[in-house]
Order: structure tokens, then C-alpha cells, then sequence
């Protein structure tokens, strides 16, 4: 039986994976046999489907997900900026790669705490998504600059044309070809950091917060339910996000 | 006059001009010769400004226009032929005409990776002639032609530029015999 691409085709492909690891965390569950350690799928499902219908949910998904967006979004602005600063310019350069590395290699929990000190609880979870998206950013939009066609670039001396050109034709298509990618890779990373900084900083209407109420009653159901919830939003969005990626190569 | 003075030059280590000077008059058109590797595609690149001399000095009149058209062809792969020919002007009238001297204006929407080699070359040229330049360098600017297309692209190619400067490096010299009137050996 041949498998069409698109939408159904992919659910298809999917499913026997999807199955397989529900099966597998339905006799994990069994084994553990404590539905506050590890509750089973089908409850974690029934959960979920109930929280759905509450107004809180569709609240806290909205204010969670604007928070997280608006983190990603300073992330891959700053990432932009500072990308053509460090192309451009040796002083910047030598000073923002050392501080693009640290910035790679410090553990999120420690940017999360430190804020907790310095910033207001609901800006905390912004922060972070911006933390972990602008060094990938930085690094990639960087590489794009550096892998820009010389030739290219002559044309645009010999022929005169405008900076503004240049950005356009020549920079733009080669920055496009790292950026993207990045930018998909980011906005997973952006998420998972965000509502883990939204663990620690429970601010009002948030899905860490959420996770973190459902750990102190011990109600797991609901704790895997906002996991699978975060799980799902985060590949919709990448599957969209890649989907616009396409469209624009 | 375009000029090279006293020109010590340098290329991926290697020297190619010592205390070189030449002079190009801005009606004339001249052939470049030489074998490969010996600087003709160093001078054309110092006369465009790519490179800058070790010593000596490099002159240009800053009103002329200079374009050129490179031994690769340089096509933006994003852009139809027909954006790619009127890059720099936006004069589509003149693009198409150009498109259709060169036989090219059934390929006006097609993108350059659908091109052949030699279509990508007569491209890169209706490019250059597009901008209606003063002085123009040519590198090796028929490669990848058959010898009839070859000769009519050089008739479109001088006859667009008659009465201005063209300097023209080439391995195949006949094409552009009939055009030229000084050669410059290397």
C-alpha cells in the first residue's frame, strides 16, 4: 500500500511510532502500578480533554504562549543585530563570541534563579526565551554573513548597486538558508526553557505554574496532562514554522 | 584614460606584475593575451577595483561607468534572466532588446539554473551591456559558446560598445580580431 504525502500520509507514518511508545508507557504505568508516580495514557488523555474545557486552560495556553513569543521574538531581533555588528565590525566581534559561548554554556536554571533576584516573575519566562534563542541565532545569522557568495558581492561593487539591494539579493539568500533552520530549531528550545522558567517563577496564568501546582497536590494525571499539552503545542508550532520555511525557499 | 602606473602586483602568493604600466584609451577596444595564469584576469580586476596594487597606482576617470563580466558568470539564482540583465537599471525595454539580440527572449522568465552554459555567458553579457557602461572588461567572455555563437555575440557585444572602451581577455583571439584595434601581450 502506497503511502501519499501530505497531512494523512504523515498521520500514517506516524502512527505505528505513536502506538508503540503509548504501549510502552501504558506497561511502564502498569509496572509501576502508582498512578501519582506515573499515571497511565488514557487518564492522562481524559485529563487533558477535561482541562480543555475550562476557560482557565485557553488563558493560561494564551498568556504562556505570548510571554514565550515575545522571548523568541527579542531573541531572534537581537540575535540579528548583533550578527551583523559582529560581520561587520572586529572590536564587536571580539567581544560578543566570548560572550555568545557563555551564554551557550551556562545552565538555564542558573539565568533562572539569577532573574528571580533581578526581574519581575511574569518577565522572567520572556527573558529566558530570549537567553536561549539569541546565541543559535547569533551564530547562525553569523554564518550566514560569512557565506555570502563572494561573487555575488563583487557584481554588487562592479554594478553599483545599493546597500539596500545587497541586503535584499545577495545577503539575504545566503543569511535565509541559516537563519531559518535556526529559527525552527529556537522556537522549540524557546518553549521548553520558557515554561521551565515559568516552573520556578510561577508568575499569575502560566503552564509552569500549572506543572508546578499539579507536582505540590501530587495530581500527575494533570502534571502529564500540561506536559503532553507543551509537547504537542511545541510540535505544532515547529511543523508550522517549517511549513512557512518551505514556502519561503 | 584608464592606466596602470608602476603596478607591482601579487596574486595567492605569486607575482604577476612588476613596475607594470598600460594605458587605455576610452574609444578603443583591446585584446588581452596571454597564457593562462600570466595576470589577465589580475588586470582586469585591479582596473575594476577588486584588487589594490602592492605599489603603483591604478587610475579610473570617476565619471566613467566601468562594468564587467567575470569568467564565472555570476547570475543571481534567485532572479529570472530577465531580472538578472536589468539588475543594476531596471530598463526592461533595453533588457528585452538585448535578450533578443543575444537570442535569449524565450528564456526572459526562465531562472539560471534552467540555463545552459552558454545561455548563463549570454546573460552575464546583455548584464553588463544593460548598464550601458563607458569602459567594459570582458573575461574570457565567449566560453562555453559554439564558434557561431561565438561570433555573433561578439558582433552584439562590440557593436553595443562601438566608438567606447572594451578590454577583452581571451585564449581565443580570432573572435575578436575584426573588432579590435590594439592588443595587449601579457
Amino acid at each position: 500500500m502506497r503511502v501519499k504525502n501530505g497531512f494523512g500520509g504523515r498521520v500514517l507514518r506516524t502512527l505505528p511510532a505513536a502506538v508503540f511508545w503509548l504501549l510502552v508507557w501504558q506497561l511502564a504505568a502498569g509496572a509501576v502500578n502508582q498512578t501519582v508516580v506515573l499515571s497511565p495514557p488514557l487518564e492522562v488523555i481524559r485529563t487533558l480533554i477535561r482541562l480543555m474545557g475550562s476557560g482557565g486552560f485557553w488563558l493560561t495556553l494564551a498568556f504562556s504562549f505570548l510571554r514565550i513569543l515575545s522571548g523568541y521574538l527579542i531573541g531572534i531581533l537581537l540575535g540579528l543585530l548583533l550578527a551583523l555588528l559582529t560581520r561587520w565590525s572586529r572590536i564587536a566581534r571580539s567581544l560578543i563570541s566570548p560572550f555568545m559561548s557563555v551564554l551557550k554554556a551556562t545552565p538555564v536554571a542558573s539565568f533562572i534563579i539569577l532573574l528571580l533576584f533581578m526581574a519581575r516573575n511574569q518577565h522572567i519566562p520572556v527573558l529566558i526565551a530570549a537567553i536561549i534563542v539569541l546565541p543559535l541565532v547569533w551564530a547562525n545569522v553569523t554564518k550566514g554573513l560569512e557565506e555570502t557568495d563572494r561573487g555575488l558581492l563583487e557584481i554588487g561593487s562592479v554594478f553599483d548597486l545599493s546597500a539596500g539591494w545587497q541586503i535584499r539579493h545577495i545577503y539575504g539568500p545566503s543569511v535565509k538558508a541559516y537563519f531559518l533552520p535556526a529559527a525552527v530549531t529556537a522556537l522549540g528550545l524557546a518553549w521548553k526553557a520558557g515554561v521551565a522558567a515559568e516552573v520556578l517563577a510561577a508568575p499569575e496564568h502560566s503552564v509552569g505554574g500549572m506543572l508546578y501546582r499539579a507536582k505540590l497536590y501530587l495530581e500527575t494525571p494533570e502534571m502529564l496532562a500540561w506536559t503532553l499539552c507543551v509537547i504537542l503545542i511545541s510540535m505544532g508550532l515547529e511543523q508550522l514554522l517549517t511549513r512557512w520555511m518551505k514556502r519561503m525557499n | 584614460m584608464t592606466e596602470l602606473r608602476n603596478v607591482t602586483m601579487s596574486y595567492e602568493g605569486k607575482r604577476v606584475f612588476t613596475d607594470f604600466s598600460c594605458a587605455f584609451a576610452p574609444d578603443c577596444a583591446y585584446g588581452l593575451t596571454g597564457a593562462s595564469g600570466v595576470g589577465k584576469t589580475t588586470l582586469l580586476r585591479l582596473l575594476a577595483g577588486l584588487e589594490t596594487p602592492e605599489r603603483g597606482i591604478v587610475l579610473r576617470q570617476a565619471d566613467r561607468k566601468l562594468r564587467m563580466v567575470f569568467q564565472e558568470d555570476r547570475l543571481l539564482p534567485q532572479l529570472s534572466v530577465l531580472r538578472n540583465v536589468m539588475l543594476e537599471t531596471g530598463a526592461e525595454q533595453t533588457a528585452r532588446e538585448l535578450l533578443t539580440a543575444l537570442e535569449l527572449e524565450q528564456e526572459a522568465e526562465t531562472l539560471p539554473k534552467q540555463l545552459s552554459g552558454g545561455m548563463r555567458r549570454r546573460t552575464a553579457l546583455a548584464r553588463a551591456l544593460c548598464a550601458q557602461p563607458d569602459i567594459l572588461l570582458l573575461d574570457e567572455p565567449f566560453n562555453g559558446l559554439d564558434s557561431e555563437l561565438r561570433a555573433k555575440t561578439a558582433a552584439v557585444v562590440f557593436g553595443q560598445m562601438e566608438g567606447k572602451c572594451v578590454i577583452c581577455a581571451t585564449h581565443d583571439p580570432e573572435v575578436i580580431r575584426p573588432y579590435v584595434r590594439e592588443w595587449v601581450a601579457l
